[in-house]
């Protein structure tokens, strides 16, 4: 076999990896997200807080973050944020972002040694099954 | 079966068994405090640690983790000069044999934030215990 077939061979491998984790992340990333929409302090927490409780894959499921952020401000007009955390690689790495797009999430998370705090315990009680997801989703791509 | 209150009661009972620990805190022992008093009763001296636990990972059959939060807070005043080194104590306080039957190591520590109901400057500490159910 030439190297070039080898390599061009890898390459599709790494891809179908991608992806797959991508797929199975994306599928789990509904779920996540609405068990952290659950959680928190029932009488300290809004609704535009609860209802913008997302979880989503950047790359595979954006139209979600857009959507949570337009519910706060249909809900909480002016509290409505959506902040980049930073970069990533498409072609190597999957992501899952669970997240409140409000100006109030991060207090909501920390005050009181968060007492109030939804998506810190959501995203500790998911991590299992967001890598079973997404090993899942990898073993479907492969096969 | 798991038996997740013993490990939390370890959790909890680690720190106040560091004697450099409590004696970096403002009120000695009494500076350890539930995370359940936060907002509700007075505060001891700073700085102080309040301990919350968190959600128990994983399905029956699987390697679990019993995680808790420490968090340390402090006046705003001493920003995290006093917090860091409290940290670096509590880590030392979870060796990772330390709680019987558990692989436990420190995994994570947050970022500084400003406390907003009370006033104060805070960082948490997460420590997870490995252990099958």
């Amino acid at each position: 076999m030439p190297a070039s077939s080898l390599d061009a061979g890898l390459a599709g491998l790494k891809r179908a990896v991608i992806q797959g984790a991508r797929q199975g992340l994306d599928q789990e990333a509904e779920a996540l997200g609405s068990r952290a929409a659950q959680g928190g302090g029932f009488q300290n927490v809004t609704e535009a807080e609860r209802g913008s409780t997302v979880a989503y894959v950047p790359g595979t499921s954006d139209d979600v973050l857009s959507e949570a952020a337009a519910l706060v401000e249909g809900r909480n007009p002016g509290f409505s944020q959506v902040e980049s955390a930073g970069s990533y690689d498409p072609d190597t790495e999957v992501l899952v972002v669970l997240t409140a797009p409000t100006t109030y999430a991060v207090d909501l998370e920390t005050r009181n040694g968060g007492a109030d705090a939804a998506l810190g315990p959501a995203l500790l009680a998911g991590a299992d099954g967001l890598t079973r997801a997404a090993a899942d989703g990898i073993r479907g791509a492969l096969r | 079966m798991l038996n997740t209150a013993a490990i939390v009661n370890a959790q909890f009972s680690a720190p106040a068994a560091s004697a450099p620990l409590v004696a970096a805190l403002g009120a000695g022992s009494a500076s350890i405090i539930s995370a359940q008093r936060l907002g509700r009763d007075p505060l001891p001296a700073v700085p102080l640690i309040a301990f919350r636990q968190q959600p128990t990972t994983g399905a029956s059959y699987d390697m679990r983790g019993v995680v808790c939060q420490w968090w340390v807070y402090d006046d705003p005043a001493h920003g995290t000069t006093r917090i860091n080194p409290i940290l670096a104590l509590l880590e030392a306080a979870y060796p990772r044999t330390s709680i019987t039957h558990c692989h436990t190591e420190v995994s994570g520590i947050g970022a500084e934030v400003y406390d907003s109901a009370l006033g104060l400057i805070g960082r948490s500490c997460t420590i997870t215990s490995y252990t099958r159910g």
